[in-house]
């Protein structure tokens, strides 16, 4: 069984990531035009894209705020995982900063 | 078959209107959905909520609800007559309620999807009239977190969890069965490392290939390192005088120890790096381990000890406050 770590430079293709993460084509493609995903190296046609394998966590929770959350609106999805990714971000930072201080 | 108020668990009355349901729904996701909240089951909470709601919003389910009547949450109760033929699905029926049937997998074959339908293809189609004879489909994905020790991380380790993972009859209802999945996590995950196990998620439907298991990896916390990344931090305390004229030291790693320089003139918080001794990365190499110096003191001192550091107190001109005269 080959164990895969979600951080290498695997890609994937738009069909993909929808089938990995519950997301349809056309709402991956409308949270691509809200700036959620971006498409890695060349944009054009949507059948074209491809995405860091990285992607699939940004996905699989943007499906979940969408159907559990009933958050409808792209847009408003696309706010809920900025804010989400930030609380992430600070939150890595508070570990880092835990290291540095080593108290507890 | 035990009986679960749903008006209850959304603190609703019987006689809330469909958008009332709505709010109430809402509010308590917002409350308890796992993405969002940090509170204690917030996961446990928010599925109870969740199954409650996928019922009351949709209007026949709600009716077939109501027809129930009402009952103290957790009584065991028998379904009224005719209730099998109220859910339409001669499978429901024929395989006649279980002492284990959950009241949700009943409202199922309703044939809407169930709070775990609509995440996945599987979901989905069944959904949209799903047919199993014709449609070759992949399985669920599996998402599961596990929280393993920092040496296990380093050196890898053998993984059994056990779920309860919902599982699609075969007339497309679903249920939930507990599941015990083995993988071995190789090592170099670290800390909210996210990971997939193709083929260990649900089994695929007609010939389709199996879901994906995904595994949140955490680390337990450590007596020793703390970790950022691949990079272990261990705390190294050493005596005044020590710092002041330099030592050799021994620090633990994960797998040994190492001889380490503390060169003269040493202050606390000062770094030392030991190259290649966190934890390892996944495609080769690893992180590195700081230790940390800190100064300590002791806190009772002999004659002796006393003596000469009340020499050295005459002797030195240091003065450790020069910045705040």
């Amino acid at each position: 069984m080959d164990i895969e770590f979600l951080d290498d430079d695997l890609k994937l293709a738009l069909d993909e990531l929808a089938a990995h993460s519950g997301l349809e084509v056309p709402e991956i493609v409308s949270l691509v035009e809200y700036g959620v995903f971006e498409p890695l190296g060349a944009t054009g046609e949507p059948a074209r894209w491809t995405f860091s394998v990285r992607m699939i966590k940004v996905a699989r929770r943007a499906a979940r705020l969408r159907r559990e959350l009933e958050l409808d609106d792209p847009h408003a999805v696309a706010v809920a995982l900025t804010l989400l990714e930030r609380i992430d971000s600070l939150e890595g930072e508070v570990r880092e900063l835990r290291c540095h201080l080593l108290r507890g | 078959m035990k009986y679960q108020d749903y008006y209850e668990t959304l603190g609703v009355p019987r006689d809330a209107s469909a958008d009332d349901i709505k709010k109430a729904y809402r509010k308590l996701a917002r409350k308890y959905h796992p993405d969002v909240s940090k509170e204690k089951d917030a996961e446990e909470k928010f599925k109870s909520v969740q199954v409650a709601y996928d019922t009351l919003k949709d209007a026949e389910k709600r009716a077939a609800y109501d027809q129930l009547g009402r009952h103290r949450p957790g009584e065991e109760f028998r379904p009224p007559p005719g209730w099998e033929t109220h859910f339409g699905g001669a499978g429901a029926g024929a395989q006649g309620f279980g002492e284990f049937v959950d009241l949700n997998d009943l409202f199922e074959h309703l044939g809407r999807g169930g709070p775990f339908g609509g995440t996945t293809r599987a979901g989905r189609a069944r959904g949209a009239q799903f047919r199993p004879e014709d449609v070759r489909m992949p399985g669920q994905d599996y998402e599961a977190n596990a929280q393993v020790s920092l040496e296990d991380a380093a050196r890898g380790i053998e993984l059994s969890l056990d779920m309860a993972v919902p599982e699609y009859t075969e007339d497309g209802g679903v249920r939930r069965v507990q599941k015990t999945i083995r993988m071995r996590v190789p090592p170099g995950a670290t800390d909210g490392q996210r990971m997939r196990v193709p083929g260990k998620g649900g089994p695929g439907f007609n010939g389709g290939p199996p879901g994906d298991l995904y595994l949140n990896i955490s680390l337990a916390p450590h007596s020793r390192f703390k970790v950022d990344g691949h990079d272990l931090y261990i705390e190294l305390p050493v005596a005044p005088w020590e710092a002041a004229l330099g030592t050799q030291v021994e620090v633990p790693t994960l797998e040994s120890r190492v001889r380490m320089q503390v060169r003269p003139g040493s202050k606390a918080g000062q770094k030392l790096r030991i190259a290649g001794k966190g934890l390892p990365k996944p495609k080769g190499g690893a992180g590195d381990l700081y230790a940390v110096l800190q100064i300590v003191t002791p806190t009772v001192l002999s004659e002796r000890e006393k003596e000469l550091f009340e020499a050295l107190a005459k002797a030195s001109s240091f003065n450790p406050r020069a910045h705040l005269d």
